[in-house]
């Protein structure tokens, strides 16, 4: 027979579990634009994603992101290992947290890569940044419609 | 689970699987899984809420007797989706709570609901 137990982060000890809660807010959809055929790259805003975290437990967060391939009907497929992340520092943070971004510099979505993450003080707080994707663009993309998926995860 | 933005939201409730790299909580994609994931049940699976609205999900975990000791690592998610839109880069944004499970031998099954609270957009957790 079994016997499972769950750990929450530091409330074994405690006979009732504080609330709060954690959150992500990021504009639903963005645009890069368009770019002439054979340009190398294409760049855009994701716009400003924010992580409000008011548990009260000093539990920190990791936001991760992944990237789908760009592709669209009868097109090429710009494959997610194109496209660049790139964080860059915290724009505004709230509450006493220490901001890291993944890599400031960008990483590459062929895998899921760390976006962000924050340390949290027990009194919660917030951070936001303004992330920007790049994609190479293939010399022989089919001109088109590209879209694609940007997935944000926050735990 | 809590709709903070000013428009009707459709929030995706369910659990995922996670593991640890080097000592690093890692969530596995929605389309990845793991033992965990297939031992956890959300309900409801989708949750309309208009904005300023909450509502609350269970989640239930039902360790099989014969599981293997050792830990698990998952995570339970609300998610919400954007509409893609031509030219454009639809957003998946979603929230987890992590899940570390431990088997050991011995003992009886214990099983954890986990209810939302009204002010949580992430669920609080009773054991019993």
């Amino acid at each position: 027979m079994a016997v499972a137990g769950i750990l929450i982060p530091a409330t074994a000890a405690h006979a009732q579990l504080l609330g709060g809660s954690l959150c992500i807010s990021a504009p639903p959809s963005a645009t890069l634009g368009s770019a002439p055929a054979g340009s190398p790259t294409l760049s855009g805003s994701l716009g400003s994603v924010k992580v409000t975290d008011t548990r009260t437990l000093g539990l920190g967060w990791t936001a991760t992101v992944s990237s789908t391939s760009f592709t669209g009907a009868g097109l090429s497929v710009i494959p997610n290992s194109s496209v660049t992340y790139v964080s860059g520092v915290a724009t505004a943070t709230s509450g006493v947290v220490t901001p890291v971004p993944g890599d400031p510099l960008g990483v590459t979505l062929e895998a899921q890569k760390t976006a962000f993450s924050a340390s949290v003080g027990a009194l919660g707080g917030t951070v936001t940044w303004n992330p920007t994707i790049r994609v190479a663009l293939p010399t022989d993309a089919l001109v088109g419609s590209y879209t694609g998926t940007i997935t944000h995860s926050v735990s | 689970m809590s709709n903070g933005t000013s428009e009707p939201a459709g929030i995706e409730l369910y659990a995922g699987g996670a593991e640890l790299e080097d000592g690093q909580f890692q969530p596995l994609p929605q389309e990845e899984t793991n033992e965990l994931a297939t031992w956890a049940e959300v309900e409801p699976s989708m949750l309309e809420l208009e904005p300023g609205q909450k509502g609350p999900a269970t989640v239930t975990i039902a360790v099989p007797e014969d599981a293997a000791p050792g830990e698990r690592y998952g995570a339970v998610w609300a998610q919400v989706s954007s509409d893609p839109n031509a030219g454009g880069v639809a957003q998946v944004n979603r929230v987890g709570i992590r899940i570390y499970l431990s088997v050991g031998p011995g003992g009886e099954p214990a099983s954890l609901q986990l209810t939302a609270s009204p002010q949580a957009a992430i669920p609080t957790a009773r054991r019993w």
